[in-house]
């Protein structure tokens, strides 16, 4: 639509094209400009919708979506669900697994890649391209010989397993990431260093790790909604009461009471409000980092 | 940046060395709370339990695992486990996989460590959780002497007693009275022709729909059909037959058009959404007023009763039947089984935890527990050790209980068919619900996977 | 003079064989790791793919040969099966891709529009933090026939209520709907940073040479942008076949097999019909090599058509 409209006045104009430019894309602009809003707006009912609905009862979420009235609102779905989900037991949990799963993998990740990307070596060529290939294996198809293993470790519903799996499972990416930010890095730092015969380990301490706070961000960004978001290795391998994490106890919760859509909502919202109050205060480097991953892979 | 990324690690490792990494500091919180809660009982009880409780403090401390509390009942729970933990202070029960999880029995067993106590059914999974070994056969436990024969074979898989049922389910049909006032009747109907007449009368007269069903649910959605053929079949094959011809797939559905017909007549009168509907749903609809009737399971006999009231305002107003898919005159054969059963995990996870277990199983099935649970889901008990007055059944279900212990049975599909027929079955109904199949071609899918997949075959 | 460059060649591959030795070092963690939690338990799928294997006792397993794949397509509603998961997967990859290009086209204007482009951007993003479970969950909910918002809207608007969830293809599309507005944020925001890392030099120059506004998108943007377009296709089509609990929490598989994906057939063998465990174990493995196969497809063509990355 908007397109047809920026051609049309393209080429009604001829003569002086900078000028027609500029008052073509006026209308353009502002044809685009409400369009955009209009899309944004759009894309954010379901948002709002649950945002105001956990703050509802369930009459006037039936009854009224779309409107808010301090008069209707109420915390008891809040306050409620916190209770009965066990908010904080699962909070603590979601937590623990996320924190130290991207501990493991920017340390284990940074330095692989550090490897994969200065060693310019057959093995450590092929051993890249098999570690990225590992990116398309779909989780639920190991479920089961997951959960044996865990057992078999003496790992199976404690935290460690979520831990350890979840390291694992974000590692390739994280070692994509890092091999690819390294590999443009000039050689020239590190040549010096080792002319003065520097171990790998100095140069990668000394050189490198101060330079790697940009693909870390990245890293620590995209591996960490993943974690905090993941619902079926939670489901399977820790599910006990000690451990579920914040989603499992929301669709186990929603399950109970699924026509109770004041405190679907009010799970919905607590189990992401973490995270986007990260978001929310972090904007920049989420945006960067994600933008970074994708460009220089 | 530096400064954000080193707080995020420093905070990461001091969460994950504190809290996650320790097991055992979860496990010594829960026994924290646990000791609390017994301090509390202490202070509250009298003499006699101060006396147990001296006695159970010398014991080991130990915590065993439920995996039984239903949706019927989740709000009942923490009450069954604080009386529980005052008269076994030494004991914590822990619930888990609450909701509905399908895979979470599943996901246990691959792991070799089911729940203490365990949640069975006559499903695949149970099944291979009896076969490999995991699940205890309760023969020679006291109180499986409480529940009557039938319901003990029910549960019995080569010659073991895996689960003790916590009451009998059949189908009924609930009805908003106030609805059907408007639509000009004034009782529930009594056959099959009435039925549909008063699903038209309602469509056409009032502003509720006529019929909803939580089709989300297998064994709700599959009882919408069931109720029919049984009723067609039940009187030429007596009782036994249906069962026998079932399990060795043998029953051709396509050949009874008139069960088809009956289940094509009914179909477009489902509250569109019937098909994903889960039982909390279908109790919303009735409390919202959307149905006038709805065909579910009298386990949710109270929640139902009590959402027809909210919306009419009057208890009188909600009214119980056995599915009227009868033809006028003669008798409707009804669907009946025993519940969900409670069985006990043989993993030996040490003696302290095998007695605790055990305990707790049969604490659960004494009758002054056992009525908590039987009370908040209004089903029909079996325990025999129930008295009379331990009963409270909504006054609308009381009387549905003699026609229903008069009526000639089958027992209900999910008791005699394989995973891979409950799934294309269900789906099958699901989709004459949702108009997307006509009755004909659901019946066809459902004789020639029955032909495939049956409990002989498997 | 020939015995100096000698020892220095000998001193360069001894020192190249102890960073080699450094470098298998540094990649052990990560080995261990990697190796223990995605090699094992996928080379356990492949065995039990060739075997019937028991839910309950690991060690019960008998081997079957190629019983499990033959077994595959007679499984209840194979056909719909694979149409529903090609329908889901290509939906999803073009209706994201397409609409979050458009997106990050106008989001890109820098500092020219009234609104906040930064601000604006964070908004688009925003669905992206949330879990696939949560937005299956909210969805569900918002598609309900009679008390969801899209329904309750569409009648205040004076309109008919939509079967959502029990309409053949409508469906489908509800799906990739709930499916799309989860996995857009994260498409703009790499186009966005695509868009912005074409130098501006090259549109002044094409405007110099009197390019139309048309001929700038396909000579210029289209091109330079390949590099994300490839990301963002391959990236967004892996989550698709990968996906299984937001498709599932909102349409349960129905109408008939019409939405019911690969990924939920690999649970319903895996958790529910346990018996048949080694038909979910083929199913898995068919689904890895699927995947492999597309991705290798998909970096062989569209790699050609660019010429960087």
């Amino acid at each position: 639509m908007q397109k047809g409209k920026v051609k049309k006045i393209d080429t009604n104009t001829g003569g002086s094209k900078r000028k027609a430019n500029r008052d073509g894309s006026l209308i353009g602009k502002i044809l685009g400009e409400i369009g955009l809003l209009l899309g944004t707006i759009v894309v954010w009912i379901p948002i709002y919708y649950f945002i105001i609905g956990a703050f509802k009862e369930r009459t006037d979420i039936v009854k009224f979506p779309l409107v808010m009235t301090f008069e209707t609102m109420s915390f008891n779905n809040i306050i409620e669900t916190i209770e009965k989900m066990d908010f904080f037991n699962a909070l603590k949990n979601t937590g623990a697994i996320t924190l130290g799963a991207l501990l493991l993998v920017v340390a284990f990740g940074s330095i692989a890649g550090f490897a994969l990307a200065r060693i310019k070596r057959r093995g450590f060529k092929v051993y890249y391209g098999a570690l990225i290939a590992l990116m398309v294996v779909p989780f639920i198809g190991v479920l089961i010989s997951l959960i044996r293993l865990t057992v078999t470790l003496n790992l199976y519903n404690t935290l460690w397993a979520g831990i350890l799996i979840q390291a694992a499972w974000n590692l390739p990416f994280a070692v994509f990431l890092y091999t690819g930010f390294i590999r443009a890095l000039p050689k020239e730092l590190e040549e010096a260093a080792y002319v003065d015969g520097c171990s790998m380990f100095r140069v990668y301490f000394n050189i490198f790790l101060p330079l790697l706070a940009p693909v870390t961000a990245t890293c620590l960004i995209r591996s960490g909604i993943s974690i905090w978001n993941d619902y079926l290795l939670s489901l399977t391998v820790l599910n006990d009461s000690y451990t579920p994490t914040l989603m499992v106890a929301v669709q186990s919760f929603f399950g109970d009471r699924n026509s109770e859509y004041g405190l679907a909502f009010a799970g919905i919202l607590l189990a992401s409000l973490p995270i986007m109050i990260m978001f929310i205060f972090l904007q920049k480097y989420f945006i960067k980092g994600i933008a970074a991953g994708a460009v220089k892979g | 940046m530096k400064r954000l990324l080193l707080l995020l690690l420093v905070l990461g490792m001091v969460i994950v060395a504190f809290v996650g990494c320790n097991p055992a500091a979860v496990v010594e919180d829960a026994v924290e709370d646990a000791v609390d809660a017994v301090d509390d009982a202490v202070d509250d009880a009298a003499d006699a339990v101060e006396d147990a409780v001296d006695d159970a403090m010398e014991k080991e401390p130990v915590t065993i695992e439920a995996f039984i509390v239903g949706a019927g009942w989740v709000d009942q729970w923490p009450e069954m486990k604080a009386s529980f933990e005052a008269e076994y202070p030494w004991i914590t029960v822990i619930e888990v996989g609450t909701g509905p999880e399908e895979g979470f029995l599943a996901s246990r067993m691959a792991a070799s460590d089911i729940p203490d106590i365990v949640s069975v059914d006559n499903t695949q999974v149970s099944y291979d959780a009896v076969d490999g070994g995991l699940v205890a056969d309760l023969s020679d436990l006291e109180v499986t002497g409480n529940i009557p024969q039938a319901y003990l074979d029910a549960f019995t898989r080569d010659g073991k007693i895996f689960g003790l049922t916590q009451g009998a389910a059949f189908t009924c049909l609930y009805v908003n009275m106030a609805a059907l006032n408007e639509a000009g009747w004034d009782a529930p109907p009594a056959n099959f022709e009435e039925f549909v007449q008063v699903c038209k009368d309602i469509e056409e007269k009032t502003d509720y729909e006529p019929l909803t069903v939580a089709g989300d649910k297998t064994t709700t959605a599959w009882m919408v059909y069931e109720g029919i053929i049984a009723t067609e079949v039940g009187p030429l094959w007596g009782p036994g037959g249906y069962e026998e011809k079932f399990r060795a797939g043998e029953i051709v559905f396509s050949d009874y058009p008139d069960a088809t017909a009956k289940f094509a007549e009914i179909a477009p009168y489902f509250v569109t959404g019937s098909a994903t509907n889960t039982e909390d749903d279908v109790t919303a609809a009735m409390a919202d007023g959307v149905a006038a009737m709805a065909i579910a399971g009298n386990w949710t006999a109270n929640p139902m009763v009590e959402a027809i009231a909210t919306f009419t305002g009057d208890v009188a107003d909600a009214a119980v039947t056995l599915l009227p898919y009868n033809d006028p005159g003669e008798q409707v054969w009804i669907s009946i089984s025993p519940e969900t059963a409670w069985g006990m995990s043989a993993v030996d996870d040490g003696a302290a935890i095998n007695e605790a277990r055990e305990l707790f199983f049969t604490w659960l099935m004494q009758p002054e527990n056992f009525k908590i649970v039987q009370n908040a889901r209004g089903t029909v008990p079996v325990l025999t050790t129930l008295t009379d007055d331990q009963i409270i059944l909504p006054d609308a279900i009381k009387g549905v209980l003699a026609p229903m212990n008069d009526a000639p049975f089958v027992l209900m599909g999910f008791n005699l068919w394989t995973e891979t027929f409950r799934d294309a079955a269900c789906t099958a109904i699901r989709d004459v619900m949702g108009g997307n199949k006509t009755a004909d071609e659901a019946v066809t899918i459902m004789t020639d996977v029955l032909a495939t997949s049956n409990m002989a075959s498997e | 003079m020939e015995q100096l460059t000698e020892v220095k060649r000998k001193r360069r591959s001894k020192f190249e064989s102890k960073r080699t030795w450094t470098g298998i070092l540094f990649l052990i963690p990560c080995t261990i790791l990697v190796v223990m939690f995605i090699v094992v338990p996928v080379i356990n799928v492949v065995r039990y793919s060739f075997n019937e294997v028991s839910l309950a006792d690991a060690s019960d397993v008998t081997f079957v040969g190629l019983d499990n794949y033959k077994a595959v397509p007679q499984t209840e509603g194979f056909t719909e099966m694979i149409i529903a998961t090609i329908v889901f997967a290509l939906g999803v990859t073009i209706v994201v891709v397409g609409l979050a290009f458009i997106v990050a086209l106008a989001l890109d204007k820098r500092g020219r529009g009234r609104i906040n482009r930064g601000f604006m951007r964070s908004l688009w993003f925003f669905p992206a933090l949330l879990s696939a479970a949560i937005v299956g969950i909210l969805w569900r909910i918002m598609y309900h026939y009679t008390n969801g918002v899209i329904n309750k809207s569409i009648q205040a608007l004076g309109g008919e209520r939509v079967n959502w969830l029990e309409t053949p293809w409508l469906t489908n599309g509800a799906v990739i709907i709930a499916a799309v507005w989860l996995l857009m944020g994260m498409a703009i925001v790499i186009f966005l940073a695509g868009l912005q890392s074409i130098p501006t030099s090259l549109y002044e120059a094409a405007r110099i040479d009197g390019a139309s506004k048309r001929q700038i998108r396909r000579n210029i943007t289209i091109p330079m942008m390949a590099p994300a377009i490839t990301i963002n296709v391959l990236t967004i089509s892996i989550a698709a076949f990968k996906m299984y609990e937001l498709p599932w929490f909102i349409s349960l598989g129905l109408p008939g097999y019409t939405t019911r994906l690969l990924t939920q057939r690999i649970y319903f063998y895996g958790f529910e019909a346990t018996n048949l465990m080694g038909i979910g174990a083929a199913l898995s493995v068919v689904l890895i090599i699927v995947i492999t196969l597309i991705s290798l497809i998909q970096l062989f063509v569209l790699r050609k058509r660019e010429d960087i990355f």
